[in-house]
């Protein structure tokens, strides 16, 4: 036991402290090189491809390069944001696939997973079903999803329809149904991942809770609406903010499924930013990009920051 | 002595109380436990009553099926569809071989459109985003819990810094690094070095790892140091064996990871002979056939689903555990 | 009444970090000074009952001193002695916790306390058995080797040296029995947190803690009576039959029989109180101590028999030896201590010596990959073949990536006999296709490849930047660098006039159709359509019959714009209006909107667009190649792709003219050309535009070249005869279409109408301003206008109006 074999007994006296002369010898002989051996591949990795593109990309966003020629343009590329009428078209897109995904994609894996956690035998086999589209690789989800998408009568999902005799949809070759199809698809890919958060949060619901309100007198309805939604709480609303931040950085789904069209009705912030930067023929606006990406980055800081105090709020409650 | 102090009191760890439920300690135990003894909204008595069971029953049907067609259906169509003639496809896509099955546009995705390369790409991808986010998530966590230097709180808060900026940010001057890295005198474009090395920036995983490094007991640590045990044993001999299911979790997240990601791999591989199937299968859709390519398409998800109903356990824990730690 | 933890009760309230050097009372949460008077307010209490309360205190409190503070008159009675506990079996390790206890005690006249073990120590009959008879909790490990017998013999002496100290006298619940830990207890079955805490290290402490054995042979020994099936919450072991109490009450040499005789004796004479004395003379390795005038006590804790003093034996706890001189001896206690290799400090067996140092892995490890990385990053600039001394080696632009594989086969083909005729050059193709952004990073990166190729609406500001290699001298050296067409040669020169690349493959735009779709359809192939309005009726003759587009445009990637262009042309309308340097967009021009509006109703009253309107070149291409529309405008030169990478036979392809309408009126124009990355050497450059001559310009100059350009081209099934328009003359055309006559494959009838047509037309250029940034905001506008029924055609291209013009008005700044 350490407490018999490590402590100083007590004839030493407390008071007599040997002083430490900070010097590299004795930086190294407390250990201080592994020390910054074992931090150096987060450090050199970190710094490299995270910490350091970050500060850059606040340069750059001041800056207009051609690779020959690199200089300080101020405030210029995001004056040309605010000239752009590309850009209030991506925001607005952008809001509206949030929107969408927020009304499919959250409260339904919530509906889901309360029937789930009530499963009894075999619950394996529905979290399994519900999880295997998050396990393919979106770009097969997408492409998968674009042939059925075809507009024809002989698409799939027309055929389907037209089994119960509704007429063809033009589904992403129209800007009206563009953005719920790339919603429809998005949300099948990865619902089954909040489904599962969701369950692993229902299922660890203190079971006294549900016992005292029983003795309450509560009934099913009364139980989970004000027990089990309650201690959901936290988890819902980390979900949230992070659906929130997610889609606003959606690219994959658009950009395969309509490129951005039909007549940039799909187009998200991200893809303006992918198009700045690596679309155009000649003349790459890394500038325009970055200052792009910041503003996205601050709209999002400020948003997950007034959100968490508002909710800290709540909980406080 | 009572069970609500696991060690003897007076012991250097006196602080560290664990109430132990010797019910609750045998269920973690054994590796199914049965459903039965959880509890949700409806309670065991209201189970009993018919009119629940019977409702309750049906949603359950419902749902199991509604999950099979959501679920499955897509996945199930597309290996049909694989081995269907493109014509069959193409003129009734819901038929169910109307002309019998063919394997030849799954043997023409094979050879032709050469799916086996970029197959192995995406696994070499796979493989060296795991190493490289393994080597920094575990080192890094060591020195951060662990050995703790005095500037182990400024880097702790640093990468903790990189978990509230979006991805987006990144991407041009990431983009650019690459082009132009330090020290390095030549572009990585178009080697694997190019997404092996930015994968291993995940500050998610450093987080996961720290954390679960904090919550080892350190009387281990501070017995093996004692016995003599420098950093290097330490990590190795101790840390690490002990460190199996973060090891797990992380794994699972990067390997899935990096089989899905697209955009970045796009734009760093750009010749085919380096490209994963991610980036691949999109350039090639207008030049190929559709029956071969639903069949590349469908060679492409084989190995994540076949990982993920072999491994189904750690899949949905490390999910759920994804949820817990977000929260 | 057992005070657990009695240390602890209190916490410092500002819950401070544990100092690296703990003085008295500084410890957070151990002994710290107000817990005295907590218990001196216990000690109140107990004393108002009747009879004596006592107040046992389990006090882990290193420092003696402070230890016994505890135990004054006014508080705890009594403590437990874990330092005694913990000391190996050792004569003078013993001694001196025995020593210690006693003077700490006195002051405060309490009486000391001695155990041997307790819950959550090894068990003495199994810890005496071993090399390190200490006791600490984190040196706990499965598999410590143990003689039990050395360690029951030593349990046994000191069960009757711990009988006759003066004091209290605690005995763990089965020590009586002589219990071994019991160290094979099924992993799954432990209990003991601190074991699973160490990550299955620590063996835990169950190991002391199995039930008592009372009767029986069987577990569990009679531990559960009666109607109780079962079993104890930890197994007991098969071996323990011996053990129980039942066994050894009727055994009087047990464990059992020799606790009870010795407490009789303690109880007698009694031991509890009284004087105590080291014996001054006893024997070295013994510990011998008087209780009063009457009573001695001898433990033998030498590696060899000791004599034993006169008197009459009052109890042994082994057998007495003689030594010999007849006298009586006390025996060493046999047993040759255990040899380890797990002694303590090395990690736990289980660890296997295979086990590497952790240095050397480690360094293996990144060893290799270091290696590793030298070699993947020196992999990504050497190449399969390396140049001979005097060699040049220079990569070159082939095909499209996806293209088929007797494609790359022709291309392969014609290196080899470009390398044949210069045996100083080594010639490395490359998968290439021209895209802006892969140009700029590989330009950045420096691995564009030495020739590659650029289309008419990039390479003059590609040159005027000084992004492509000036090959001026080179090109001059040319035989027939004169004789170019010079509106095309310009396309090529910066605004200086020097020369950057080679133009080639021009094109124009014409209208390819579907021949079998045509037929099909009722129509005659061989008579295109040459109005708009017949486009629009044989459209819809074919979309009803066949039920697909019957015509389609570009509508993504810039396309949309660029197809858009071009029917404005062919209705005489310009996009962009240069005059006086300034450049204006016009977009919204009257004949861009009849294209539109055109486009419009095909789409909404005629259905015959099809259903899939967002396409792409290579989208749109396969769509054509798959049979699901049967016309487009396109370029030229399209049918080269349309084999390559969409499988179409050149029989059932067609290319008529587009109709053109109206003064002004003209065929777009485009074309491509082969330029040299500007970070080439002279050398590669000379090379470079050797094989720029030879691949592009000979087939068109030489008679033995066309041929063997067009006999490697049949040879691998690709498509001889594409329609192209002239680099130099229509009679240079001609003639060079001439030498290969028998080998073109295309049917002459199928591309005639445009072939012989385009003559007659007048070819005008692509707009000259942000080519790009106008196709791709027109793009939208093509794709507004078919999928939304109400688009506003004018609105829409006066958006493009500003959108574009602001770009070009942010040039002149």
């Amino acid at each position: 036991m350490t407490a018999i074999t490590t402590r100083p007994s007590a004839g030493r006296d407390p008071a007599l402290r040997r002083r430490r002369r900070r010097t590299p010898l004795s930086w190294l002989r407390r250990g201080g090189l592994s020390n910054l051996v074992f931090l150096l591949p987060l450090l050199v990795i970190f710094g490299v491809f995270s910490w350091g593109p970050i500060v850059e990309s606040v340069v750059m966003s001041f800056q207009r390069t051609n690779f020959v020629v690199t200089q300080w343009v101020g405030w210029d590329n995001f004056a040309a944001l605010l000239r752009d009428p590309l850009v209030p078209t991506a925001v607005l897109n952008t809001g509206w696939f949030a929107l969408l995904a927020l009304i499919f994609g959250y409260p339904i894996p919530l509906v889901v997973a309360v029937l789930m956690s009530e499963v009894r035998r075999a619950r394996g086999l529905f979290s399994a079903l519900a999880y295997l589209p998050v396990v393919v690789p979106p770009v097969v989800s997408v492409l998968l999803w674009k042939i059925f998408y075809d507009a024809s009568p002989r698409g799939v999902f027309n055929t389907i329809l037209g089994w119960v005799g509704i007429p063809p949809q033009p589904w992403i070759q129209s800007a009206a149904t563009a953005m719920p199809s790339i919603v429809l698809e998005a949300t099948w890919a990865a619902a089954g991942g909040t489904i599962i958060i969701y369950l692993a949060a229902l299922t660890s619901v203190p079971p006294e809770l549900y016992d005292a309100a029983e003795i309450d007198g509560a009934g099913i309805r009364h139980k989970i609406w004000h027990v089990t939604l309650p201690q959901l709480r936290p988890v819902l609303l980390v979900t949230f903010i992070l659906q929130i931040i997610g889609t606003a950085q959606v690219f994959l789904e658009p950009f395969l499924l309509t490129f951005g069209g039909p007549a940039n009705s799909t187009l998200s912030i991200l893809q303006l930013i992918f198009r700045y930067a690596f679309q155009n023929s000649i003349g790459v606006d890394y500038g325009k990009a970055t200052a792009l990406s910041l503003l996205l980055a601050l709209f999002l800081a400020l948003f997950s920051f007034v959100y968490f105090r508002i909710t800290k709020a709540w909980s406080d409650d | 002595m009572t069970t609500t102090t696991a060690t003897p009191s007076g012991a250097v760890d006196a602080g560290q109380p664990v109430v132990v439920d010797p019910g609750r300690r045998r269920r973690l135990r054994h590796s199914s436990r049965p459903e039965s003894d959880e509890r949700t909204a409806v309670s065991v008595a209201e189970r009993r009553r018919p009119g629940i069971r019977i409702g309750l029953g049906t949603l359950h049907l419902l749902l199991l099926i509604l999950l099979i067609l959501w679920g499955v259906g897509p996945l199930l169509w597309l290996l049909k569809a694989a081995v269907t003639p493109t014509q069959d496809t193409l003129q009734a896509p819901l038929a169910v071989f109307p002309h019998g099955w063919d394997w030849n546009n799954v043997v023409a995705a094979w050879t032709q459109v050469q799916i086996g390369t970029q197959f192995l790409n995406t696994v070499w991808v796979a493989l060296g985003s795991w190493f490289v986010q393994l080597l920094v998530a575990t080192t890094g966590g060591y020195a951060i819990a662990i050995l703790r230097p005095a500037y182990a709180k400024v880097v702790n808060w640093l990468v903790l810094a990189t978990l509230f900026v979006p991805g987006v940010v990144l991407l041009v001057p990431l983009y650019l690094t690459i082009l132009h890295p330090p020290v390095i005198g030549h572009s990585l474009i178009d080697t694997f070095w190019a997404v092996w090395l930015p994968a291993g920036a995940n500050a998610f995983n450093v987080v996961l790892v720290t954390r679960f490094f904090q919550s080892l007991p350190h009387e281990i640590f501070e017995a093996a140091r004692t016995d003599g045990a420098g950093p290097f044993r330490l990590f190795w001999s101790i840390v690490l064996p002990m460190s199996k299911p973060i090891i797990g979790v992380v794994s699972v997240f990067a390997i899935v990871n990096a089989w899905k990601d697209f955009l970045w791999p796009r734009l760093v591989l750009t010749n085919p002979a380096v490209q994963p199937l991610s980036v691949r299968l999109p350039n090639i859709q207008s030049q190929t056939d559709l029956g071969v390519f639903l069949a590349a398409l469908a060679i492409s998800m084989v190995i994540p689903i076949a990982l993920f109903l072999g491994f189904q356990g750690m899949f949905l824990r490390s999910a759920g555990l994804g949820g817990a730690v977000k929260g | 009444m057992r005070i657990d933890s009695a240390a602890l009760l209190v916490k410092d309230p500002e819950l401070r970090e544990v100092p690296d050097v703990v003085g008295p009372g500084e410890h957070p949460t151990e002994d710290r000074d107000e817990i005295h008077d907590i218990y001196r307010g216990w000690r109140a209490v107990a004393d108002t009952y009747p009879g004596t309360r006592v107040l046992v205190g389990e006090l882990w409190v290193p420092d003696i001193d402070r230890f016994v503070q505890y135990l004054r008159p006014d508080e705890l009675h009594t403590a437990f002695n874990f330092d005694f506990l913990a000391r190996p079996w050792d004569a003078a390790e013993l001694r001196a916790s025995i020593d210690a206890t006693l003077a700490a005690h006195a002051p405060v006249h309490a009486p000391s306390t001695w155990v041997l073990s307790n819950h959550d120590v090894t068990r003495p009959v199994t810890r005496y058995g071993r090399a390190d008879s200490s006791f600490a909790f984190l040196d706990k490990r499965f598999g410590t080797p143990t003689d039990l017998d050395l360690g029951t013999r030593r349990a046994r002496a000191a069960a009757l040296l711990t009988g006759a100290l003066p004091g209290s006298l605690y005995i763990y619940q089965g020590d009586e029995l002589g219990l071994p830990e019991v160290e094979d207890i099924p992993r799954e079955l432990l209990q003991d947190p601190m074991h699973y805490r160490s990550g299955g290290v620590d063996p835990g402490r169950d190991g002391c803690r199995v039930p008592l054995p009372w009767s029986g042979d069987l577990p569990p020994y009679g531990f559960s009576t009666g109607a109780v099936s079962a079993a104890p919450w930890l197994p007991q072991p098969a071996s323990w039959a011996r053990y129980t109490v039942q066994s050894e009450a009727a055994d009087p040499r047990s464990m059992l029989a020799l606790y009870r005789a010795a407490l009789r004796i303690r109880r007698a004479e009694p031991l509890g109180d009284g004087p105590f004395a080291w014996l001054d003379d006893a024997p070295e390795g013994t510990l011998a101590f008087r209780r009063g005038d009457a009573f001695l006590s001898i433990t033998n804790l030498a590696g060899h028999p000791v004599p034993l003093p006169a008197g009459e034996l009052l109890l042994a706890s082994d057998e007495l030896g003689q030594a010999a001189d007849g006298s009586r001896e006390l025996p060493r206690l046999h047993g040759v201590a255990p040899s380890t290799a797990a002694s303590h400090g090395e990690p736990s067996p289980e660890k296997g010596k295979t086990m590497k140092s952790p240095r050397t892995v480690g360094a293996a490890v990144l060893a290799l990959t270091a290696l590793a990385g030298v070699a993947a990053l020196s992999g990504c600039s050497s190449s399969g073949d390396q140049p001979a001394n005097g060699q040049v080696a220079i990569t070159v632009a082939s095909l499209i990536p996806g293209s088929s594989d007797d494609a790359f086969k022709q291309f392969n083909q014609r290196v080899k006999e470009f390398e044949k005729a210069n045996p100083d050059i080594l010639v490395k193709p490359v998968e290439y296709q021209w895209t802006g952004p892969t140009f700029s990073a590989q330009l950045a990166a420096g691995t564009l490849p030495d020739v590659f190729n650029v289309p008419f609406t990039d390479s003059k500001s590609l040159a005027n930047a000084g992004q492509l290699a000036d090959i001026t001298s080179e090109v001059k050296k040319l035989p027939y660098a004169g004789r170019f067409n010079q509106s095309l040669l310009s396309v090529a020169k910066n605004d200086s006039g020097d020369i950057f690349g080679i133009p080639y493959g021009p094109y124009a735009y014409g209208l390819s159709y579907n021949r079998d779709l045509f037929t099909k359809a009722g129509l005659d192939p061989d008579k295109p359509p040459t109005s708009w309005d017949e486009i629009r009726t044989d459209a819809k003759q074919i979309s009803d019959k066949l039920h697909i587009a019957g015509f389609m445009v570009f509508t993504s990637g810039n396309t949309g714009g660029w197809a858009l262009t071009e029917q404005t042309y062919a209705r005489g309308g310009r996009m962009e209006v240069t005059k006086d340097g300034t450049t204006t967009v016009t977009a919204d021009n009257e004949q861009t909107v009849d294209a539109l509006k055109f486009l419009q109703k095909m789409r909404w009253d005629d259905d015959s667009l099809g259903s899939n309107f967002n396409l792409d070149w290579s989208g749109m291409n396969q769509y054509f190649g798959s049979g699901q529309t049967a016309m487009y405008p396109s370029g030229s030169d399209v049918l080269t792709s349309l084999v390559q990478q969409n499988k179409v036979d050149p029989k059932d392809y067609g290319l008529a003219l587009i109709p053109t309408e109206g003064t002004g009126s003209g065929v777009l124009s485009g074309g491509n050309v082969a330029v040299v990355a500007p970070n080439a050497s002279k050398a590669e450059q000379q090379a470079s535009v050797k094989w720029i001559d030879f691949y592009y310009m000979q087939k068109l100059l030489d008679k033995k070249s066309a041929i063997a350009d067009a006999k490697s081209l049949v040879a691998n099934k690709q498509p001889v005869g594409v329609p192209q328009l002239p680099i130099f003359d229509k009679k240079q055309l001609d003639t060079s279409l001439g030498w290969i006559d028998s080998y073109i494959n295309v049917p002459k009838a199928n591309v005639a109408a445009f072939q012989n047509g385009i003559f007659d037309q007048t070819i005008i250029p692509e707009p000259a301003k942000h080519t790009q940034e106008l196709y791709g905001a027109l793009d939208s506008v093509v794709q507004a206008v078919l999928t939304d029924k109400n688009a506003d055609i004018t609105a829409l291209l006066k958006g493009v109006n500003t959108q574009v013009q602001a770009l070009i008005d942010a040039d002149a700044k």
